[in-house]
């Protein structure tokens, strides 16, 4: 057991982190200072969050992961009640109801579900190797839909409020599941049932739902495309380069959740093309290490959390720019690291932790 | 492989066992590069995107973003001059006051923030919530302007409580400034005055003499896009306008008023007037019409029941009942300035002025004297003296005392027409002041020149009948009478003075002419003080310790017998060294045989009483009425069934037309009204008939 401890995966969480709260402190200060006559408002709250997040990352990354095998069922009985407490007892926000608090604390359980079911899934994958061996198309069909069966409950219960949080949480179980699966037609599976869910979803769901896809399939012209359609003004506007870190137009009320849902557009107008593909590369980087620790480590459990993470990671940076570039409909998901917003950022501060205490027991490839 | 298929036998023997830890498994570590494959090309799909929109559409979305951009600046409003009394006290001043904006995007956005905010709003000003809310519905707006003109008291304290700990939810909310015209003291001087109309449009008064004096230029807050596309701002400071120092003292002012207010309410009149000048330099100290009304609402019906006759409700009904031309009708008349924009015969104050150029061209050497049998046969006419059985033998002294009518006709037919005309002119009568105020009355038509002034006519204007003069023209050359002679241009306005406070043009009045020399104007001073003294105004004008020079007028209203009287009397206080001029008319009071009432003396004994010790004018002499030698209070003067001259123009002018004006859209009525209410006032139309019937007699 050696201390593989991914220095390179902290550094590139600090990095982002930083650039964060800078695109955070430039897209918000207009806002703020309208708002709150202090341009620096919602960067004095976001760096708070980030210092806690900090400290929280070091503090789990020194716990050993392997703990959390144990108390797997308990972290399952507490997302579903935390998402059943988020219906019968949260309050309203933008419409949806996803926030809880405790005291002062205000915390939405679909961002803690997230981490909880990477490592409840990564739990009961470990002795789940075996049964998805199973030969036979039934043993097979029966084997993989006994795997996703218990996730369906608290998916189920965040999607009824929160759909894109139910992708991000069904993506990380299908993740965990393509890895784990020696089956390949568990590929051509997954994406037909994927599609055949969504759109059935998108069929039978509410009507503002129903309303978001016309407005995506007509981004140009539907008034309520409004705020997909300032995002991609402020895309289309930055250029190779942008037009320069703090000169952002849209970000003055035109943009709306400037330094929230759609800071990606922020950035590209500011900073351009360049610093566009920048930052989606340092994204792929950590996937990269993400990959890198999963192939390290030493047990299954460990191996698995990461993919989750990776998985979640990936879904939600990837949801959040197709959104405000229009190839997906519009909908409420951060992008990680950069987004304001405090339980979004100590959560993947905490994951990040998780997925570091998994790498301090890595081993040389090879050495084992 | 071989491991994974002896791990895979092993847990089939014995599947209970986990000691052994599973591993992540070859086969597990290419599934996972697949994965992160696949995430990649889907990277690479959103980073083509981006790029795509930036390729396909970037100009077109360059473009849309400046054009959402607004470029239209926001005004930043000037402030109108304040207009100062001559002691620095405010007559008219612009308040900031603000409007009220929300935004109801940014309010409704947070519950919370909502709630606080519609709770401050409706703690701090007079607004409901229902109010608020009905805003608050378009929750898309950006601005939304829920109360108008909020004092700054009450923004104030809404901004304390935004700085607290409780108020910091509050958002949305900001202010707009803008200025509104406030006039201190209410209706204080309000014909002096004048009012402004919405957007800082002086109405009347030194507010429309002075319009553009007032009027600043509006700031502008620029918003443009620099070269490197981003948002600059721009400001030009607005430029204040002029601050106004007028001659007017608002404590003298408020004396008269008072004065003024008590008569009209005891005893009542169609009209009281008063003015009072500075002799020295023809400064107006107060300007006082009985009609006044407050220019903080000149359009408030409440002004207009004097207009009105029966209870208050009834007047109140008349004024609903109105049309809309009636109305505007009724308010010119309110808003009109007697003392300025009117003419009427002066009667007796009048022969001040023959008196004084009979004694300035030598016609008299002031040791005359006049044989008054009670009247004079003029062609075709026998005149009266308003003293039917003759005050016998009067020196001028005599006849300046006792208004005597007989002995003014004898000297104005020696004086001669054209001498008569001639002085007529000098001392203003005919011409235009040049009063700084608006719709001064063009009374050129209405005296006589030296070719329409025939005997009879002559004889009249000698004893200031027939002719018309406005109050301020006598008053001013009053001034001049017992000043030594200067005739200065009257004016109400003595220093203008920019928004930094330095001057830009002071106003020390302008000398016109001369009209009499120093000798005469003492003669005239001596003869003045005997009026008070010993004359027509001495039972009712005297007050013990002051020497007062002054000349009682009463002029019967055309057509003459219809007992309608307009009474004046003007006087100077020191006579020795005038410091005041106060001229006061009362048009038809409210009393049973106003001809012998002499209330304009009376009114004038009770201003002074008041004034005088205000003013710093000392008593200087302890000499009393002697009763006995009293003449009795000068009797109606008018005994001649003649008329004033035929105003065959319009008695108005271009000025007069102006003189206030509602606004613009109204203006051709208002110039209608001005016209017909000037010829029905000087009678004009009316004597054309009398003067028809003396030709042919």
């Amino acid at each position: 057991m050696g201390d593989g401890f991914d220095y390179v995966l902290l550094f590139l969480v600090l990095f982002l982190i930083c650039f964060g709260l800078v695109m955070v402190y430039s897209s918000s200060s207009y806002k703020g200072y309208v708002e709150y006559k202090n341009a620096a408002y919602f960067f004095n709250k976001q760096w708070k969050f980030a210092l806690v997040g900090l400290f929280m990352m070091i503090g789990v990354s020194f716990i050993d992961y392997r703990n959390y095998r144990k108390i797997a069922n308990l972290i399952y009985i507490g997302i579903v009640g935390a998402t059943l407490a988020v219906l019968v007892i949260g309050r309203a926000s933008h419409g949806a109801t996803r926030w809880i608090q405790i005291g002062s604390i205000q915390f939405q359980p679909s961002e803690v579900a997230k981490l909880g079911l990477c490592i409840y899934v990564a739990a009961y994958s470990v002795n789940f190797n075996r049964i998805l061996k199973r030969k036979g198309a039934k043993n097979i069909i029966v084997s993989h839909f006994m795997f996703v069966l218990p996730t369906l409950l608290p998916i189920g219960l965040i999607a009824t409020e929160n759909l894109s949080t139910a992708i991000i949480c069904m993506a990380i179980v299908m993740g965990i599941l393509i890895v784990l699966s020696p089956k390949w037609v568990i590929f051509g599976v997954l994406a037909v049932v994927a599609a055949a869910g969504l759109w059935a979803f998108l069929e039978f769901s509410k009507s503002y739902r129903m309303e978001r896809i016309e407005v995506w399939k007509n981004i140009e012209t539907h008034e309520k495309g409004y705020q997909t359609r300032q995002a991609m003004y402020a895309i289309g506007s930055g250029g190779l380069m942008g037009k320069g870190l703090g000169s952002s137009i849209q970000k003055m009320g035109f943009v709306p959740e400037a330094h929230n849902d759609m800071i990606f557009s922020i950035i590209v107008e500011e900073l351009g093309m360049f610093g566009a593909v920048c930052l989606i590369l340092l994204f792929v980087l950590m996937i990269w290490r993400f990959m890198l620790i999963c192939t390290k480590s030493e047990d299954l459990f460990g191996a698995l959390i990461v993919v989750g993470v990776l998985t979640h990671i990936a879904a939600q940076v990837w949801i959040n720019i197709a959104v405000v570039t229009n190839l997906i409909p519009p909908t409420g998901v951060t992008l990680p690291f950069i987004s304001y917003g405090g339980t979004s950022l100590i959560m993947l501060m905490i994951e990040m932790g998780v997925v570091l205490s998994v790498s301090r027991h890595t081993v040389e490839v090879g050495e084992a | 492989m071989s491991r994974q298929k002896s791990r895979g036998n092993r847990n089939k023997k014995a599947p209970e066992r986990r000691e052994k830890p599973k591993r992540f498994v070859q086969r597990m570590k290419v599934r996972l590069l697949l994965l992160v494959l696949i995430i990649m090309g889907a990277m690479v799909w959103v980073g083509y995107t981006v790029y795509a929109i930036n390729h396909n559409k970037g100009e077109k979305y360059k473009k849309n973003v400046l054009s959402q951009q607004r470029y239209d600046s926001l005004e930043i409003p000037y402030r109108r001059g304040d207009i100062i009394d001559r002691n620095g006290t405010y007559l008219a001043t612009s308040r900031k006051v603000y409007n009220v904006v929300l935004e109801p995007k940014h309010i409704c956005a947070d519950e919370e923030a909502k709630e606080t905010t519609v709770n401050a709003l409706i703690t701090y000003f007079k607004i409901t919530k229902e109010e608020v809310d009905k805003a608050l519905n378009d929750t898309n707006s950006l601005y939304k302007v829920i109360l108008k003109k909020q004092p700054y008291e009450d923004v104030q304290a809404f901004q304390e409580y935004q700085n607290t700990q409780a108020g910091k939810k509050v958002r949305g909310v900001w202010f707009e400034e803008e200025y509104q015209r406030y006039y201190p003291l209410g209706n204080l001087a309000c014909h002096v005055l004048g009012f402004t109309a919405a957007g800082n449009v002086g109405q009347g008064g030194v507010e429309g003499e002075y319009n553009s004096m007032l009027n600043g230029v509006n700031g502008r807050r620029y918003g443009y896009l620099n070269s490197d596309m981003s948002m600059e701002t721009t400001t030009i400071e607005p430029i204040n306008g002029n601050n106004i120092v007028t001659t007017i003292d608002s404590n003298i002012q408020n004396i008269i008023q008072n004065k003024i207010n008590d008569f009209m309410t005891e005893t009542g009149a169609k009209n009281v007037s008063v003015i009072a000048m500075k002799p020295a330099n023809a400064e107006i100290l107060a300007l006082y019409n009985s009609n006044s009304y407050d220019p903080n609402k000149p359009y408030d019906l409440e002004a207009l029941k004097y207009q009105f006759e029966g209870t208050d409700e009834e007047r109140m009904a008349e004024i609903e009942a109105q049309d809309d031309d009636a109305r505007l009708e009724s308010l010119n008349k309110l808003w009109r300035n007697y003392v300025i924009n009117d003419t009427f015969e002066p009667g007796s104050t009048f022969k001040t002025f023959t008196v004084a150029a009979a004694l300035e061209e030598n016609v008299l050497k002031g040791d005359e004297t006049f044989l008054c049998d009670g009247g004079e046969q003029v062609a075709n006419y026998y005149i009266h003296c308003h003293n039917h059985k003759g005050h016998g033998t009067v020196t001028i002294a005599g006849a300046m005392a006792k208004s005597c009518n007989d002995a003014l006709m004898q000297i104005g037919k020696k004086l001669g027409r054209e001498t008569f005309s001639q002085y007529q002119t000098v001392f203003g009568f005919g011409l235009k002041t040049n009063v700084d105020l608006p719709g001064e009355a063009y009374t050129k038509n209405l005296v006589y020149d030296s070719e329409t002034l025939n005997e009879v006519e002559l004889a009249c204007c000698s004893f200031g009948q027939g002719l018309n003069v406005s109050m301020i023209q006598l008053a001013t050359a009053f001034c001049s009478v017992v000043n030594g002679g200067n005739y200065y241009q009257p004016h109400v306005v003595k220093q203008i003075v920019d928004g930094n406070g330095s001057v830009v043009k002071n106003v020390d009045g302008v000398l016109l002419r001369k009209t009499i020399s120093e000798a005469t104007s003492e003669k005239l001073k001596d003869f003045l003080f005997d009026v008070v003294e010993i004359g027509t105004a001495a039972t009712r004008g005297h007050i013990d310790g002051y020497r007062i020079g002054g000349k009682t007028g009463t002029a019967e209203k055309l057509p003459r017998g219809n007992g309608k009287y307009i009474l004046s009397f003007i006087c100077a206080v020191p006579i020795e060294a005038p410091e005041l001029v106060l001229y006061v008319t009362v048009d038809e009071p409210n009393i049973e045989d106003p001809s012998h009432s002499g209330i304009a003396t009376v009114l004038s004994k009770n201003i002074l009483e008041e004034l005088l010790p205000y003013m710093n004018i000392f008593q200087s002499n302890q000499g009393t009425v002697d009763a006995e030698n009293a003449e009795e209070p000068e009797a109606v003067t008018p005994v001649f069934e003649g008329a004033a001259p035929e105003a065959t123009g319009a008695g108005t002018d271009e000025g007069a037309q102006g003189a206030i004006g509602a606004d613009n859209d109204t203006e051709e009525e208002t110039t209608e009204e001005t016209e017909t209410e000037t010829e029905e006032e000087t009678e004009a139309e009316t004597e054309e008939d009398n003067r028809g019937n003396d030709d042919t007699e």
